[in-house]
């Protein structure tokens, strides 16, 4: 059989992910509500810097970059809240925008970093050296090798390296292959040695850049200040450090300084953090973020759970009990949202375990073709207005490269194929995994989405009752579009036992009109169907149905049965 | 505190009303009873006596004791007794008596404080919780330390520490609240 979309447990994995309950799992992403400082009600509490409203998380952290990237204001903030409460998955989801919104992601350099990490470095500089030298070197590590930064931005930071180094120094970290062994140990070692001063040193290279690149900006997320909570001296250090970074940028730049810094903790420790300096309480009082879970939060990520087991599943013979076991699955109010996503998967991934583990995902098409189709007229319709183009038929499983693709349609220019659509179609919201296949699968048939000479380009498209914004922006990236489909919550139950072909079974199987010779035969193997004829199927194609290749390519009844077997299981397709 | 049945109360609420400077004959308390009271008249003087509620000062007269005067007063925010017929001033202004008394008074808080029962333990602890956080909010970080509101529960409520301890465990284990331990602390948050 060849991969196949609808046999690949995403389900499965998906469940997995979430029963690690570490880290961010942008599958679960929520709009967590934000309500301002004292007000009633629940949720997570937070002023906008910049004066807008903000009704959830996500709004907030757009809201903060904007300050930031477009406003070209200072943003300083706190991630406080109780352990296992979201705040890594905010660091890690702001980080993420930086990178998958198509104007911020030449524009600036996103540094995230944990606390932690320091503690591990050796050397007997005190730590705020440390931490200068990590920051500084993460900033470097970036201008000099992200590939969506500019050629200019590159040869600034290059010449304000050449000012304090010397040349063979700065070729060496040029060419460093990674940070941590190659680039880190050698860069901070130049540095300390210049005997720089290293705030001077930060603030110069803010300003040299934005004389090139005034709209350039600079993120550092830092996380788990908890880290130091055995280290007095790492904490104040610390604290000295960020104090004198939120002082200059606030007194000597106005706020007027393209720098977004976020620091996030657990609660105590970020209070404890601030308490312990009655100059940094008094100037960072309204940048907390606090983060308070509550109830409905841990449904809204349940449903998240639930609606995608029943878009993959519902149809399934053991669909309706299993359902029942997954609704029954009582909720501990009093978890935290880490304690909550493990405890519930684990539950969840034990039912799916149980009645889904041999079963492929539901076989999902609805109407992916006709969208597919109409998309692709619109996109195609300078080529498609002129006689000599027009378009194939939209094939349904078509195994390119060994993948199946659900949906597949060409361009013709005079009969002979010039650019290709690939479509994947899902009846649950997307799933991060979803685009990574995809993506791969496309990169295999090598999609060529943007031609400069004016000839047609490749569309692909994903197909799914919704899509949260985050995958949205990184497909959008992929010239991948979405297309969203209304999830098909009643499938008819017969069309899985069914011995009549119907259209939900031949997105999961071989088209026996579009596949490869190599994938015929492998999926004819125990039909006593041979490589004989195979080929005369391949020269009477196409064929409407198992009757017409029985009139075309004579055999016996006894193949014919078993062909009919894999007809209804789904696997052949005409 | 001595619990007394309805008739040994009734008893005593009329010993005390009938009194005319400290005494009264056992007679006069017998025949200003309600009629089912005054069968058992015999037997709860006697009970009352045993408890030194009452006292006999000269043979034939009566003596609510202060020990008495204090478990009527007690007693009468606790009865559910209910009264059928008219009763005239004497009965009237003992209770007026008994309500003025600072015994009642002290009665009142320390029945609270005995006797706060676990709904209103939840009430005040999520009212207290809750103002705190505002608190908090509005200054910066929320840090709820059970430490912090345990000891403004107990400044505020007439609460025993045990049993402050007993409702709280009880609060988590009913999953009103969470706990988490950070810098050897325990934080708590209300579940919303």
């Amino acid at each position: 059989m060849p991969e196949d979309s609808g046999k690949k447990k995403y389900i499965k994995s998906f469940l997995q992910q979430v029963q690690g309950g570490e880290g961010f799992i942008e599958d679960i992403w929520i709009q967590r509500d934000v309500r301002l400082p004292g007000t009633s009600g629940k949720g997570s509490i937070a002023k906008s810097l910049s004066g807008r409203t903000v009704s959830n998380i996500t709004e907030l952290l757009e809201d903060d970059l904007k300050h930031s990237l477009d406003d070209g204001y200072f943003t300083f903030r706190f991630v406080a809240a109780l352990i296992g409460s979201g705040k890594t998955s905010l660091l890690t989801y702001l980080n993420e925008l930086t990178k998958n919104k198509p104007n911020y992601k030449n524009l600036c350099i996103a540094v995230r970093f944990q606390l932690s990490d320091l503690l591990t470095v050796g050397g007997k500089q005190s730590f705020s050296i440390k931490l200068y030298c990590h920051i500084l070197a993460q900033t470097f590590w970036e201008l000099l090798h992200n590939k969506d930064l500019s050629i200019s931005v590159i040869k600034v930071a290059e010449t304000i390296l050449s000012e304090l180094l010397e040349s063979a120094q700065v070729a060496q970290l040029k060419s460093a292959r990674n940070f941590k062994i190659q680039f880190a140990p050698k860069f901070n070692k130049y540095l300390i040695d210049s005997g720089v001063g290293f705030e001077d040193f930060f603030f110069y290279v803010i300003d040299e850049i934005a004389v090139i690149e005034p709209l350039f900006t600079f993120v550092y997320l830092t996380d788990e200040l908890d880290a130091l909570e055995q280290y007095p001296n790492h904490i104040q250090d610390t604290r000295a450090l960020f104090k004198a970074l939120v002082k200059r940028a606030r007194q000597q730049f106005n706020s007027k300084i393209r720098l977004l810094i976020y620091l996030g903790g657990t609660s105590n420790n970020v209070d404890s953090f601030i308490e312990g300096d009655p100059v940094l309480k008094s100037i960072v009082d309204s940048s907390v973020i606090t983060l308070i879970s509550h109830q409905e939060e841990l449904e809204t990520i349940r449903k998240k759970i639930d609606h995608r087991i029943e878009g993959a599943y519902k149809g399934y013979k053991n669909f309706d009990i299993a359902w029942q076991e997954i609704r029954n699955i009582r909720l501990n109010p009093a978890n935290t949202l880490r304690e909550f996503c493990k405890e519930y998967a684990s539950k969840v991934l034990e039912i799916h375990e149980k009645y889904f583990r041999e079963a492929p995902e539901q076989v999902f098409e609805g109407n992916a073709r006709q969208l597919v189709e109409a998309q692709c007229k619109q996109k195609w319709a300078n080529y498609l207005n002129k006689s000599a183009y027009s378009l194939s038929e939209v094939f349904t499983t078509t195994v390119l490269e060994g993948h199946a693709f659900d949906c597949y349609v060409k361009l013709l220019h005079n009969g002979r194929s010039v650019a290709r659509a690939f479509g994947e179609a899902k009846n649950y919201e997307l799933l991060s995994e979803h685009l990574q296949t995809f993506e791969k699968w496309l990169g295999d048939v090598n999609f060529n989405p943007s031609t400069l000479d004016g000839t047609p380009s490749d569309l692909a498209f994903m197909i799914a009752p919704s899509c949260p914004y985050l995958l949205q922006r990184k497909l959008e990236l992929q010239n991948i579009e979405f297309i969203q489909a209304d999830k098909i919550t009643k499938p008819e139950t017969e069309k899985v036992i069914s011995p009549l072909l119907t259209p939900a079974q031949k997105s999961n199987a071989v088209n026996v009109n579009t596949s490869d010779r190599t994938v015929l035969a492998k999926t004819f193997k125990g039909t006593g169907f041979g490589p004989q004829k195979i080929g005369q199927l391949i020269k009477n194609r196409p064929l409407k149905n198992l009757d017409e290749l029985v009139s075309r390519v004579k055999f016996s009844e006894k193949v014919k049965y078993n062909i009919q077997q894999k007809i209804n299981n789904g696997e052949i397709c005409f | 505190m001595n619990k007394l049945n309805n008739n040994q109360l009734v008893y005593l609420l009329h010993a005390l009303a009938y009194s005319s400077e400290g005494t009264v004959t056992k007679g006069d308390v017998k025949g200003s009873l309600p009629k089912e009271i005054k069968k058992s008249a015999n037997q709860s003087c006697d009970e009352l006596h045993k408890h030194n509620l009452l006292e006999f000062p000269k043979r034939g007269r009566i003596s609510v004791t202060k020990q008495g005067v204090k478990a009527l007063v007690s007693n009468l925010q606790i009865t559910d007794y209910k009264f059928e017929s008219n009763k005239g001033p004497k009965i009237l202004n003992t209770l007026l008596y008994c309500l003025q008394l600072k015994d009642y008074q002290d009665n009142i808080s320390a029945k609270s404080s005995e006797d706060m029962d676990f709904d209103t333990f939840v009430n005040k602890f999520e009212e207290l919780y809750f103002q705190e956080r505002r608190k908090q909010e509005l200054r910066g970080v929320v840090v709820i330390r059970s430490r912090d509101i345990r000891h403004s529960f107990l400044e505020k409520n007439h609460i025993s520490k045990d049993k402050f301890e007993t409702f709280f465990s009880k609060l988590k284990s009913d999953e009103k609240i969470f706990s988490v331990t950070e810098k050897n602390e325990e934080l708590i948050q209300w579940v919303e």
